[in-house]
């Protein structure tokens, strides 16, 4: 394990409602940090260690706002001549006046020489207090970062501020710590190994953890997702009666049933992807007009999500061709093609027939007078993609939910008009016909079928997921500067 | 625990441990908090094997220490119902038992009905050995190259009319247990435990790497005793009753030379222990034994017609109960193996593994250890005493209808030329009196000017959060005040464009507000310079 000296420490700081604390709830993927709109909340120097198992990777360290920007530094630059480290000689100054409580608890880890992060809100203008600040932290010497923070998206001011900032510290980089993604928060540590060569190795180590750990999650959550499809698309709401009560049971209530449970497993499956991404404390809200706050069973789901009737025939008919085609390849091709051709056409036909149905009761009259009736499973070919639309959507929402604002609601898929807007209708041919393809072979009685289907489907899902994940699209707005 | 404890544990792993065992991985990939199961079994794993023995990643988990885990989440098992092992342990405990009695009991009858003798008519020896020799015989023989075939994976496990039996029986028992157990549960438990049963009805016993070998035994186990039954209700008939065994034929190509030939061949794996006349009947003694029925009972002769037993009952032992015995025995072997091999095989297995094996990432929180400088470790001051609801929107400005001065602290363009502030003010409803060029907290100087009644208008903007520093200087200007003369705190938002003369956002507004009540004075007023 790393002695403390080899441990790279940075000490999160900056002027108060800066967004200070935020920073750190995002890299460390901690939503217990408490954060809030008041300024002055943080009052104490706390250590936020990521850790793998027991041993200490990477330390932040959250910090008061400064207080006294003004007088610190004319302080400091009063004692420059002193040969003690500036922080550490405010530190040793101040340390009995309560009145710079806060100065003293932000210059401590500056004293001990933690890297400093200081965060700045880009979307404001820069002041005094501001010149006052980046002063003091190039005073001290430390390796040293400052993060462009733009709380209110205004970008403004953006320029003035990476124009100074250049001027006191090794890096500038633009983070918002409200709607980092995972490629943005690794770009972030990549920039943070630059920072202090000796620190290197330790980062470098650390990245890489990171990596393997959000690999890792994203196989978790395709596992969870491909389960949450092959009980979905199995499941079935059962009740036994005496054969004259039959019409007396109210079918509505039990379709109303089946609709409850399969809502039952995709909350299930919610719930279980909020916990591989660490959002304990809160639940994040969902925004009301997006697709996801409306119940599975809507109409404008099923119009908005899933794959279009023409996505599903096409489908359909690959894959009844498919099997055709080893028919006729079966008859040296003596056939003329006329399997693959009936097959393409059987299955656009059955499609046809059965993307209209949803679940229904089917009632099965057994011995000694008793009857059986049943809802589901459903096999009406979108609800797998409505459903795995819902769950991806899930997945990109919860990826980019930042753990630095319980209390802030963010606008997703806001989808409006009548055209299909989740996931699955833009994937390529290729993915669509895979996995319709498993999907369909779930439903197959041979358990081995049943299986390499789940292994495939879990496999495919967790590539769509990896791409959502990585989407370097978002990293663009990201800027690093170095000096 | 030990090292040395993990390997105590070691022992046999039964069916209801391998349900058991999927049942906490269901558990735990289904519950909210996935990472946390992740953690725990990563946290157990480390303190009690690799503090040990080291965290060498085999390729192949180890059963000992799957047991071990498992052994600790039956533990940890809390809540109402029991572990779908034990449930599975009593269901093929008391198919065992079942099965047992129906063996025991259908042996029993078909004998009792075949040694049915009253004085007219011998047991039909022929009868008695196409039935409860022959029938057995070709039994076993399919029982053992299906058997062998499944296991020797000729036949593919998903096929078969008994497996479909077994499947169907499985149905049947969790549906009851459903009804009756499961239905009683919360919702998420109920649907756990479905999905958890649906997974063995479906999966597992369809490939029947487990789940099918412990039935397949039991079922064995009827045969064996039903062939107990054959040969305890025969020797106690024997016994206790006087009978007669004879055999007929309307066949003239049958004489007693044929039967007499059959009956040494099938009692070749016996008649170097028991001969002639004692392990199976002689020629004689088939003669005598042979039934005509016009002749009738009475001229047969009495030994002949006893000469039978021996025969019937070691041809029972030997081709009904041994093979019995030895497909139960090759059964219960497989079975050992299925779930031996289990832990190392099965998917389930190898994630619980590799989740040992995979390194948690977590945050741990605590005050920042290096105090060595600060004065103590008591709470540190906070700025104020209680928070506010968070509030959205524009704050509404509150115009003074005093005469004001003018002072705005820091960078707003340096507007502080007198009629531009005025002009910019007027519209709003300000009265600027005049505009301050330095800062009143320094001296109180520029008081001199000022009238009784009249307002200092201290400019700042509300997006900067009113730190110390600000509250000092404030303050200080504040205490320098002529009688008569008020403060307020004018705030602008944040500028836009070349304007400073923006609306404050309520929020921005509400902690000014509270900010310099609850540290200065109460009679220092918080006003917003413009209306939204």
């Amino acid at each position: 394990m790393m002695n403390a000296s080899e441990i790279p420490t940075f000490a999160v700081v900056g002027h108060p409602n800066e967004g200070k604390s935020s920073v750190v709830a995002t890299l460390t993927e901690d939503d217990s940090l408490r954060i809030s709109d008041f300024p002055g909340e943080t009052t104490v120097c706390s250590d936020y260690s990521v850790r793998v198992d027991d041993e200490i990777l990477i330390r932040f360290l959250d910090t008061p706002g400064f207080q006294h920007p003004q007088k610190t530094l004319e302080w400091m630059q009063q004692h420059s001549a002193q040969k003690q480290h500036p922080a550490h000689a405010f530190v040793e100054a101040f340390r009995e006046d309560p009145e710079h409580h806060h100065d003293v608890e932000l210059l401590i880890p500056l004293a001990a020489g933690a890297g400093i992060i200081y965060v700045v809100d880009g979307s404001r203008p820069m002041r005094k207090n501001d010149v006052c600040e980046m002063e003091i932290l190039r005073m001290t010497g430390n390796p040293r970062m400052a993060l462009i923070n733009p709380k209110e998206g205004d970008d403004s001011f953006l320029q003035t501020w990476k124009e100074n900032c250049a001027k006191s510290f090794n890096l500038t980089r633009i983070f918002n710590a409200h709607h980092a993604s995972f490629v943005e928060r690794m770009a972030l540590f990549e920039s943070l190994k630059r920072m202090h060569q000796d620190w290197e190795p330790a980062m470098l180590r650390a990245v890489g953890i990171f990596e393997c750990d959000w690999k890792t999650r994203v196989s978790d959550t395709a596992q969870i997702i491909s389960d949450c499809l092959v009980e979905a698309l199995e499941f079935q709401v059962e009740m036994f009666t005496e054969k004259g009560e039959i019409e007396s049971v109210s079918r509505s209530k039990l379709i109303a049933q089946y609709q409850l449970d399969i809502q039952s497993l995709e909350k299930r499956a919610q719930s279980s992807i909020r916990g591989v991404y660490r959002h304990r404390k809160f639940r994040p809200t969902l925004p009301e007009q997006s697709i996801l706050a409306e119940d599975l069973w809507t109409e404008r789901s099923w119009k908005m999500l899933g794959l279009s009737r023409r996505q599903v025939l096409m489908a359909a008919a690959v894959l009844g061709g498919g099997a055709g085609l080893k028919l006729d390849i079966l008859f040296a091709n003596l056939s003329f093609g006329m399997f693959t051709l009936s097959g393409a056409a059987l299955a656009l036909a059955g499609t046809w027939v059965k993307g209209e149905n949803m679940a229904r009761v089917k009632v099965k009259k057994l011995r000694l007078g008793r009857a059986s009736l049943t809802v589901g499973p459903n096999r009406n070919p979108q609800f797998p993609f409505v459903l795995i639309d819902r769950l991806l959507l899930f997945f990109q929402w919860m990826i980019r939910w930042s753990h630095a604002r319980p209390d802030v609601q963010d606008q997703i898929q806001s989808i409006e008009g009548e055209d299909k807007a989740g996931l699955s209708s833009s994937w390529t041919k290729k993915r669509r016909e895979l996995i319709y393809k498993c999907l369909k072979q779930l439903k197959h009685k041979k358990a081995e079928t049943k299986a390499e289907a789940s292994e495939k489907l879990k496999a495919e899902i967790e590539s769509i997921l990896w791409e959502l994940s990585t989407d370097t699209t978002a990293v663009s707005s990201s800027l690093s500067i170095e000096k | 625990m030990k090292a040395g404890k993990v390997k105590k544990t070691e022992g046999h792993w039964s069916s209801a441990d391998v349900v058991d065992l999927e049942y906490f991985l269901m558990h735990a990939s289904s519950s909210e908090n996935p990472g946390e199961s992740a953690q725990q079994a990563r946290y157990w794993f480390q303190q009690h094997v690799a503090e040990h023995a080291g965290e060498e990643h085999a390729e192949f988990p180890d059963p000992k220490v799957l047991k071990a885990w498992l052994k600790h989440q039956k533990k940890q098992h809390k809540g109402d119902t029991p572990l779908p092992g034990e449930s599975w342990q009593w269901l093929i405990g008391m198919l065992f038992w079942l099965l047992l009695f129906a063996g025991l009991l259908a042996g029993a009858g078909v004998t009792a009905s075949l040694l049915d003798y009253d004085g007219a008519q011998p047991v039909n020896v022929a009868m008695f050995l196409c039935l409860l020799v022959g029938v057995q015989l070709i039994w076993s023989f399919v029982s053992f190259i299906v058997i062998a075939g499944k296991g020797l994976q000729w036949i593919p496990l998903h096929a078969g009319f008994s497996l479909r039996l077994l499947q169907s029986l499985m149905h049947w028992a969790s549906t009851r247990l459903d009804r009756h157990l499961i239905s009683k549960l919360a919702t998420e438990k109920r649907m756990v435990w479905e999905s958890f049963w649906r997974q063995l009805r479906d999966d597992h016993a369809a490939s029947g790497k487990f789940l099918l070998w412990p039935i397949l035994t039991r079922i064995q186990m009827a045969g064996v005793m039903f062939n107990v039954g054959v040969m305890f209700t025969l020797m106690t008939s024997v016994v206790f009753r006087d009978l007669a065994f004879g055999w007929q034929t309307s066949m003239q190509q049958i004489n007693d030379g044929t039967v007499a030939t059959v009956v040494k061949t099938l009692s070749l794996p016996w008649n170097w222990i028991w001969g002639e006349g004692q392990g199976f009947p002689s020629l004689a003694q088939i003669e005598g034994s042979r039934i005509i029925l016009k002749d009738g009972i009475g001229a047969m002769q009495n030994p002949y017609l006893t000469s039978w037993w021996p025969f019937l009952m070691m041809a029972v032992a030997v081709y009904g109960f041994i093979p019995r015995m030895l497909l139960w025995l090759w059964l219960s072997v497989q079975e050992r193996r299925q779930v031996a091999l289990y832990p190392i095989q099965s998917a389930s297995c190898q994630k619980l593994w590799s989740r040992f094996h995979t390194r948690y990432l977590h945050v741990t929180t605590k005050p920042f250890d290096n105090h060595s400088h600060s004065k103590d470790n008591a709470p540190a001051p906070s700025l104020l005493a209680d928070n506010l609801a968070p509030t959205a929107g524009s704050a509404q400005s509150t115009v003074l209808d005093v005469p004001c001065w003018f002072y705005m602290d820091e960078g707003l363009g340096s507007p502080n030329e007198q009629s531009k502030i005025k002009s910019l003010l007027s519209p709003y409803g300000w009265q600027v009196k005049g505009v301050l060029d330095s800062s009143p907290s320094d001296d109180g100087s520029c008081f001199e000017r000022f009238c009784s009644g009249d307002c200092l208008l201290w400019v700042e903007e509300a997006w900067q959060p009113p730190i110390q520093e600000k509250m000092k200087r404030l303050k200080a200007c504040h205490g320098l005040l002529p009688p008569g003369v008020f403060l307020c705190v004018g705030l602008v938002g944040k500028p836009r464009g070349v304007s400073w003369l923006t609306p404050v956002r309520s929020r921005d507004l509400e902690i000014w507000q509270k900010f310099v009540h609850q540290n200065l004075s109460k009679e220092i007023q918080v006003r917003a310079l413009v209306a939204s």
